[in-house]
């Protein structure tokens, strides 16, 4: 594989040619094409797909943890989210409490 | 958002626009880009390129499928492919924030920038603003200040929690690598588009199972067939409607 900085390089254009395309082309084609809704529900599949691959099969320093931790911090994350009207910082915060305080609260209960 | 106060210059909105991202979506993204740091830390990548990344793609998704493939030592065309189509949003996005913002029909050289510093949480912060705000010479100004100061604050919350994971090995450097996984997932549940809601309903389940199967390829092949999956059934209801 080539070195990190190479890789880097070549996203980066790679990434800045969606934009470009996208300037070029504004106001020439509806943004509500049917192509358009595809593009978007692919990138919500694939955005949403690799975060949930990180937390069910994580590689490195988040694989030292346990995975029903890291289930119980997407619940409780996911639960006070919806529970306080889509509130993303509030899921955010309780989830992350979650995922460092269930360790402690297993070892006690079992 | 509150612009009766604020004076009609330039200058006044472009202030406003940096005030309102120090508010939930500059503390959001700062998180998340904190987490990224910390996943790009675990990759084994240097500061600078995970810099690099924050500042010259500009993009969750691309970045974090960057870092998770480099430490796997996926082939290269395998990663660039699925960086490059997990970033596919920029297209779409940077086709509708175009014509909020431009005084008149065609391409200045401002709008490559533009352009470049757009994001999916400037994106939504701009429609809101543009329900308050008319000039498009002040909505520019506003998106400059926005823009900006996201991407201050993505490139410090990268570099915070980068130094983060590195001196703080364990809980800490865990916890950040499980905030952007769990902003990103919230931040798409927000969407109450139903073709957009079945995309990560299925991209959830058919991307980790890709990845099991293959390394290489899992993730940009169970996204294309998740993605396509919800967009063709959504059209199928459609047409049923």
């Amino acid at each position: 594989m080539p070195d990190a900085a190479t890789l880097l390089g070549i996203a980066v254009v790679c990434t800045y040619s969606w934009r470009w395309m996208g300037v070029v082309i504004a106001g020439r084609i509806e943004d509500d094409s049917p192509v358009f809704e595809w593009v978007t529900c692919v990138a919500y599949a694939i955005a949403t797909g690799l975060m949930m691959k990180i937390i069910l099969l994580p590689g490195g320093a988040l694989a030292e943890s346990h995975l029903i931790d890291r289930l119980a911090g997407l619940a409780v994350c996911v639960g006070v989210f919806y529970g306080l009207r889509k509130n993303l910082l509030a899921g955010l915060g309780a989830g992350v409490c979650a995922f460092m305080l269930f360790p402690g609260l297993r070892s006690l209960l079992f | 958002m509150d612009f009766r106060r604020t004076e009609k210059s330039r200058g006044a909105y472009f202030r406003q626009g940096m005030k309102h991202c120090a508010q939930a979506p500059g503390i959001g993204l700062f998180a998340a880009m904190s987490g990224f740091g910390a996943l790009a830390k675990d990759s084994g990548v240097s500061l600078l390129i995970a810099l690099g990344m924050t500042g010259g793609m500009w993009s969750t998704p691309g970045q974090v499928a960057f870092v998770e493939l480099f430490a796997t030592g996926v082939g290269g065309v395998a990663l660039i492919a699925s960086v490059t189509i997990a970033n596919v949003r920029m297209f779409p996005l940077t086709i509708a924030l175009m014509p909020l913002l431009r005084s008149r029909q065609g391409v200045e050289p401002a709008h490559y920038v533009m352009a470049h510093i757009n994001s999916v949480t400037s994106f939504v912060q701009v429609v809101e603003m543009c329900r308050h705000v008319t000039d498009k010479g002040l909505r520019t100004a506003y998106f400059f200040g926005f823009t900006t100061a996201c991407m201050s604050a993505g490139l410090l919350g990268t570099a915070l929690g980068y130094t983060m994971a590195s001196e703080m090995p364990g809980l800490i450097a865990r916890t950040l690598m499980l905030v952007t996984p769990l902003f990103m997932l919230l931040l798409a549940a927000r969407s109450s588009r139903r073709a957009v809601l079945a995309s990560v309903v299925l991209g959830c389940a058919l991307v980790p199972l890709g990845y099991t199967v293959s390394t290489d390829w899992g993730l940009l092949t169970g996204g294309v067939l998740a993605g396509t999956i919800a967009f063709g059934v959504g059209r199928m209801r459609k047409s049923n409607a």
